[in-house]
């Protein structure tokens, strides 16, 4: 694969003083490629609070906990369009509503909030177990399995297929594009998989607006503000595809990275499996550890942030793994504890741009863990092969090839 | 004990409805609405940790 660094070259402007430029490439340093969290923290070491980092075009690092809510939460100093380091390729409209900034945003996150309270997820938790435990048939007398193919990505795309209506039958060309979308070589072939799903949400659209079903899709079709006045077929459109694309790489991540941990660590399965009560607090605790999207913001107007000159259009690295472990909110940090009374990690974000789908990606984490545990004996990592992970907006680990005793 | 909810800060996190149901309701967008503002004394302790966990620090009690 062509560098990412040959195609965006390095790059320090003038109102970056020298002492606050510190190299870290976030999507091909061989220690993010081996293990994500543990290099945003060990690249670090010794960096200023906010650094200046000439890989990629450029951007700020912010990791600092107070810093990272700041930033997450200043919405008029710190934009989210457009989002994304380097900025490969520029999209035709931002993304909606995430790349959207108030006061247009709030009409679009209003009209998408209601499918995605906590009340609203549960009434999916039933048919979440069921494919959990259907998944977790097909492999768990096989003792092992590649746990992406098998569990990781399949099941959310599963979860979302039946939020949007659509059949299981589509789940292997979900998965594809997904791949090709956000892990294909070359970016030609992650613009041809973003150009297959339009097409795919572009053919399907007519008929969901001329019969809007009881779905996710069906929901925004029917949605009214106070004047009368629904959303355009671009704006559905739009929608759709962020909806497509925003919990199809996390929540498999999310899930990858927090099944390495626990395979890699068998005594804190163990704890579950005694105490499957404390998996709500554990799956709050591998959110912070594990944390997966890294987001981004770009610098509205000049401004001087915690006294550091910044420029209009400079890009800013949020690191949210690193807030979730500062020793100001978290002064045991880097252990992973399954006890504790208060986790306030940002891995969600903060402010008006929190993830909206949390409680979804919540419920499910919870739902697969203790099927898992109920179903699934004691796992670690197969022998053999080395695990390699991605670095980038999105960490996780690119195969998590699992083994147990055989269930007989 | 008694809670309070900015809904100017509030962005529905719904970590406070998840830990103290009986205190803390939603509203149609999940965002909180005090359903139990004067916590009764067998659920303080819950109420106090749902405030605690406020990733957006919305939440206050106004007396113990």
């Amino acid at each position: 694969m062509p560098s990412l660094r040959d195609i965006v070259p390095d790059r320090v402007p003038d109102h970056v003083p020298p002492q606050l430029v510190w190299p870290f490439d976030l999507h091909e340093d061989p220690l993010i490629r081996s293990d994500p969290h543990l290099a945003f923290d060990q690249l670090t070491r010794g960096a200023p609070d906010i650094f200046w980092s000439p890989h990629y075009g450029g951007f700020w690092f912010v990791r600092k906990i107070d810093d990272v809510r700041d930033v997450l939460r200043d919405w008029e100093t710190f934009t989210n369009f457009p989002i994304g380091i380097p900025l490969i390729q520029g999209r035709p409209r931002p993304l909606i509503p995430e790349e959207i900034d108030p006061p247009a945003h709030t009409r679009y996150r209003n009209a998408m909030a209601p499918m995605f309270t906590p009340q609203a997820v549960k009434r999916r938790e039933a048919e979440i177990r069921t494919l959990t435990v259907s998944l977790i048939d097909a492999f768990v007398a096989k003792g092992g399995c590649d746990f992406h193919k098998a569990f990781g990505h399949r099941l959310p795309v599963q979860v979302f297929l039946r939020l949007a209506g659509l059949p299981l039958e589509d789940t292997q060309k979900m998965l594809d594009w997904e791949f090709q979308l956000f892990r294909a070589p070359t970016l030609e072939a992650r613009g041809q998989a973003g150009m297959e799903i339009g097409q795919y949400i572009g053919a399907l659209l007519p008929s969901r607006m001329a019969a809007p079903g009881d779905d996710l899709i069906g929901h925004l079709v029917r949605w009214r503000d106070e004047s009368g006045a629904g959303f355009t077929p671009e704006e559905l459109f739009d929608m759709v595809f962020m909806l497509f694309v925003a919990g199809l790489d996390t929540v498999p991540n999310a899930l990858g990275m927090s099944w390495k941990f626990l395979a890699q660590n068998a005594e804190r399965q163990r704890e579950l499996r005694a105490n499957p009560s404390l998996i709500p607090d554990a799956v709050e605790e591998l959110l912070r550890t594990t944390a997966v999207v890294q987001t981004s913001r770009r610098v509205r107007n000049d401004c001087t942030f915690r006294g550091v000159r910044m420029a209009a259009g400079d890009a800013i690295l949020v690191a949210q793994t690193l807030a979730n472990r500062d020793a100001k909110e978290f002064p045991d940090g880097h252990q992973v504890r399954f006890d504790r009374k208060v986790n306030l990690h940002l891995t969600f974000g903060l402010g008006t741009h929190r993830c909206i789908g949390s409680h979804l990606a919540r419920l499910e984490m919870i739902v697969a863990l203790q099927e898992w545990v109920a179903r699934v004996p004691e796992f670690r990592v197969a022998e053999g092969r080395k695990l390699e992970t991605y670095g980038g907006h999105s960490l996780g680990v690119a195969h998590l090839p699992l083994a147990w005793e055989a269930v007989r | 004990m008694k809670v309070t909810v900015d809904r100017k800060v509030c962005t529905g996190h719904a970590r406070c409805m998840d830990i103290c149901p009986e205190v803390f309701g939603s509203d149609e967008i999940g965002y909180c609405v005090i359903a139990n503002p004067d916590v009764p004394v067998e659920l303080q302790e819950s109420a106090a940790r749902a405030v605690a966990n406020c990733p957006e620090g919305a939440l206050r009690i106004e007396q113990e």
